[in-house]
């Protein structure tokens, strides 16, 4: 069955004829009732309706703000991340060991590289290895105050 | 929507019976079929057809032309009037009560008195219905209005309205399978 063609047939409905003619003339002789701009009743209905939407309008705001704050005071679920206090304390406590112990697995014999240039053998230390060489001697180029040729000494040195 | 219909309706805000009377007798028949396929009986849907256009002539003053067609007004009153004829008695049509007679087809031939048999099945499946279904229903398919208009006399948006129009077909075509 086709539905959509079934429910257009539904406009082969009809009223009667004898029914429509008396309604018609009683609807259309009966009298419109007037009724007037500003009774007293109405006046009172126009001022209740507007009292009660601007008191349920307070009454809303109350409850939303009153309990917003009455949540934030006895709440027990209280949310923490709101509280600076709470916040400053856990900053506070933030485990710093963390950087010292990754220091620590830096290999010992690798110093970390340094931008600086190699610092110049002390004098005393220069003069006594040279004074040592020649007792041995040995005879140490002028290179000898780069930092190879003093490894090169003081290896002789300690043998 | 009748020629002038604008003149027509302002002529009856103005009080004018002679007016009203041409509104009565475009829309009247439309209203009865709608209140008629709801309430399912002749002298109620005669008696909530008057009332109707009772109350609309009473209050006509308070009309208002807000872009919708005059229709939707009416309908709306209907709607209303058939919400509270159900609130003040439950519905107790049945299909054996339907009289094919109500449709108004006086015809002896076989095809037609199956197709009335039919109606009647229909417009019974259709009063199992919400009753927004059937506004719906009634209003699209048996009035062919548009879904605006709809839209205006049942209160809803127009996105609202196709989707009810989908469910109600749908759910009627599973009331008459059933």
């Amino acid at each position: 069955m086709d539905i959509l063609r079934t429910l257009k047939q539904l406009k082969k409905i009809e009223p009667d004829s004898g029914y429509t003619r008396r309604s018609r003339s009683m609807i259309v002789e009966s009298p419109v009732t007037e009724q007037p701009l500003w009774s007293p009743w109405r006046v009172l209905v126009h001022g209740l309706e507007f009292g009660s939407a601007i008191a349920l309008t307070g009454v809303f705001l109350i409850l939303v703000l009153g309990g917003v704050s009455l949540w934030k005071n006895l709440s027990p679920y209280k949310l923490t991340s709101l509280d600076p206090a709470s916040l400053q304390a856990e900053a506070e406590a933030v485990d710093v060991h963390f950087e010292l112990a990754k220091l620590n697995y830096l290999p010992a014999e690798e110093p970390a590289p340094s931008a600086e240039a190699p610092k110049a053998e002390p004098e005393p230390v220069k003069e006594e290895v040279q004074k040592k060489a020649e007792d041995l001697g040995l005879s140490l180029s002028a290179t000898t105050s780069s930092g190879t040729g003093m490894d090169q000494a003081l290896d002789l040195l300690s043998e | 929507m009748l020629d002038g219909e604008d003149k027509i309706i302002e002529s009856a805000v103005r009080g004018e019976a002679s007016a009203f009377g041409l509104l009565y007798d475009h829309y009247q028949p439309k209203i009865y079929r709608f209140v008629m396929i709801k309430v399912g009986l002749r002298e109620e849907a005669e008696d909530l057809t008057h009332q109707v256009f009772l109350s609309a002539w009473q209050n006509i003053k308070n009309y208002r032309h807000l872009g919708y067609p005059f229709s939707s007004w009416l309908y709306q009153i209907a709607r209303n009037q058939v919400i509270d004829h159900y609130r003040a008695k439950r519905p107790t049509t049945t299909l054996s009560q339907m009289n094919p007679e109500d449709l108004g087809i006086v015809s002896e031939s076989e095809a037609e008195t199956e197709m009335k048999l039919t109606l009647s099945r229909v417009r019974a499946a259709i009063l199992t219905l919400k009753s927004d279904y059937q506004d719906i229903l009634i209003m699209r398919f048996v009035e062919e209005l548009s879904i605006k208009e709809v839209a205006a006399a049942i209160g809803k948006s127009e996105g609202a309205v196709k989707l009810l129009q989908h469910r109600a077909v749908k759910q009627l075509k599973s009331a008459l399978d059933s």
